[in-house]
């Protein structure tokens, strides 16, 4: 129960009346049972470059491993004479109230505790830090918005919608920065993939990369089974799922579907799908991974897949026939758009197998390319829309009363465009103008930390 | 324990005594088994200086009943209030958090670590240092592979 205790002096005895006030104490409200503190101690090894991690166990324990050093047996030794006259974390303060100190940062600054001092870069590069925020209800959920600009480059930023900021990111990996058809998917909350997709030089990828907005970096994990792009995605029970697509050289579409476990940290063949097909919109809905796509003759086709199961059916009702981009499943609801630049909102139900009008933000914003709502993604409990031109929409789908005009509340513009504040999204704003309208989002995804 | 208003005994780590309603020191699960087992004597505090205790005492007997208060008016006065109250030096406000763990006062603690943490915001690198008395203890290569060669971490 008592997470980390005092780094200096051992905890005082509470008051020596009668029985020890401990036994009644419901709870720590600074470090709570939280996770061992292994990994804690062995994040030393995110100092090296993420190039050399090989390997790393995914999922709740991440810990990267660096190269094998021949030192290895001296450094750790002197690492742990080091912990044992490591200076505190803030001065003047005991390292657990320092931590219930420095968790409650606000995310937008970690990027600025990390280059502090190697303590601090120590703490927040371990599991202990976030996990901690995690427990507490202090996370934070940040938009990650990849976008393809008109030269064909691959490039993302992060919107904070508490402070309403674009942030930076770090370049994704080479392979990806041209990269044509890949998947993008997070799994644990704060871990993003992006796999497979065409090189437009080396052809399609089994590729697996992903980056933890825990540790601000770029990590490889293992391959997928086949080679693939424009296929199909989605996470169930925090295992990452992919199916049909393309495949380079033969030249075909594939029927083959694979599942990640981060936890197993592989990928496994699961059942092929009964056609070979080139998914253009998926969502996972009751249970089930629903996809639509082109079949090897150009004709469209839904298929849904059970995990249980592990069994694939054909599907043919009013949800899929009426079924548009972009469309996500929220607290058990299917929603999708009703027009181009994402003014209204339809639901999808379930008794008349139909989809019907839910909002309307009364708000035509025009049919350009650059106001097209490109992705629909939930973010704190509400419904997040982003359109090409990175404005962003907050719809609060939950809200009882589902009219703009007695409830302005529900629908709420929290990135217009040119909306930037910081330097970097200035300068990134000016590229994106000098690319014209022309880019366009990717993919859309919320990371938590 | 016959009238409401039951009065109980704290003596700091100076000697200095204080009384406080039984409402207030309810609240502090540290004691809170003594305070209900109806102890008469004056409940030592070890860790606790008198002027911290005394800080401590009143910002519990302000908050209490107020922060469940849905009035905003009452919370916008609490909240300029609790303003004021932390206009301390580095020194007090840690010693308030050792004093709000000793004594497990969760609004007091998340309070005071929440000040501790704003103070970090927009500050440069060098900034924070400086008012937590870090120093820069990266090698020059370390800082480098940290920071980058990359443009995303400049300008902090």
């Amino acid at each position: 129960m008592e997470g980390v205790r005092r780094n200096a002096q051992p905890s005082p005895p509470p008051p020596t009346h009668q029985q020890s006030p401990n036994g009644q104490r419901g709870f720590r409200v600074h470090a709570p049972l939280v996770e061992s503190m292994s990994c804690y101690c062995k994040v030393d090894a995110g100092l090296k470059t993420v190039a050399g991690a090989r390997k790393f166990v995914p999922g709740s324990k991440i810990c990267i491993q660096p190269d094998i050093n021949p030192n290895a047996h001296r450094s750790k030794s002197s690492r742990r004479e080091r912990t044992r006259v490591q200076p505190p974390l803030l001065p003047g303060l005991p390292d657990d109230l320092a931590i219930g100190c420095l968790i409650r940062v606000p995310r937008v600054e970690h990027r600025k505790l990390r280059v502090v001092c190697k303590r601090w870069y120590r703490l927040l590069a371990g599991n202990y830090f976030y996990s901690l925020r995690k427990n507490l209800g202090l996370a934070e959920e940040w938009v990650y918005v990849m976008k393809r600009d008109r030269d064909g480059h691959i490039s993302w930023h992060a919107f904070d919608p508490i402070y309403q900021l674009w942030q930076p990111l770090p370049p994704v990996p080479t392979e990806y920065s041209e990269a044509l058809g890949f998947g993008c998917a997070v799994l644990s909350g704060c871990h993003l993939y992006l796999f497979g997709g065409k090189d437009p030089l080396r052809g399609s990828m089994r590729r697996v990369v992903f980056y933890s907005a825990r540790t601000n970096r770029w990590h490889k994990a293992p391959e997928m089974l086949r080679k693939r792009h424009f296929f199909g995605f989605c996470v169930i029970n925090n295992c990452l799922y992919v199916a049909g697509g393309e495949c380079d050289g033969i030249q075909r579409t594939l029927r083959s579907a694979e599942v990640y476990d981060p936890n197993r940290n592989r990928w496994t063949f699961i059942t092929d799908m009964s056609t070979a097909m080139v998914p253009f919109i998926g969502v996972v809905y009751d249970g089930k991974w629903f996809l639509k796509g082109l079949g090897s003759h150009q004709e469209v086709m839904s298929e849904a897949y059970s995990p249980e199961m592990n069994t694939w059916n054909p599907i043919s009702d009013g949800m899929v026939s009426g079924w548009r981009n972009p469309s996500i499943s929220l607290n058990g609801e299917l929603y999708a758009l009703d027009c181009r630049d994402g003014c209204r909102i339809r639901i999808y139900d379930r008794e008349t197998d139909s989809w019907n009008n839910l909002i309307d933000s009364k708000v035509h914003l025009g049919s350009s390319r650059a106001l097209e709502a490109a992705a629909l993604v939930p973010l704190n409990g509400k419904l997040c829309i982003i359109r090409n031109n990175m404005s962003i929409s907050l719809v609060d789908v939950s809200s009882p009363d589902k009219h703009v005009e007695t409830n302005p509340q529900i629908w709420e513009n929290i990135a217009g465009k040119g909306h930037f504040r910081n330097l970097v999204a200035n300068l990134w704003s000016s590229i994106a103008g000098r690319n014209g309208l022309k880019s366009h989002v990717v993919h859309c995804q919320v990371l938590q930390a | 324990m016959s009238s409401k208003k039951k009065v109980i005994t704290l003596r700091s780590s100076d000697g200095e005594i204080f009384e406080v309603e039984e409402a207030v020191a309810l609240e502090w699960l540290t004691i809170k088994p003594l305070v209900e087992s109806g102890c008469t004597d004056a409940i030592p505090l070890p860790q606790v200086t008198g002027n911290i205790l005394a800080k401590v005492i009143e910002y519990c007997k302000k908050h209490i009943g107020a922060s469940e208060s849905e009035d905003r008016k009452i919370l916008y006065e609490l909240e300029s209030w609790d303003a004021d109250f932390i206009k301390v030096d580095q020194g007090t406000l840690f010693d308030l958090i050792r004093a709000a763990d000793y004594l497990t006062i969760k609004t007091l603690f998340e309070f005071t670590c929440q000040t501790v943490a704003d103070t970090i915001k927009h500050k440069t690198i060098e900034e924070v240092r400086h008012i937590f008395r870090e120093s820069n203890d990266f090698t020059p290569e370390e800082e480098k592979e940290i920071r980058g060669k990359s443009w995303w971490l400049q300008g902090l």
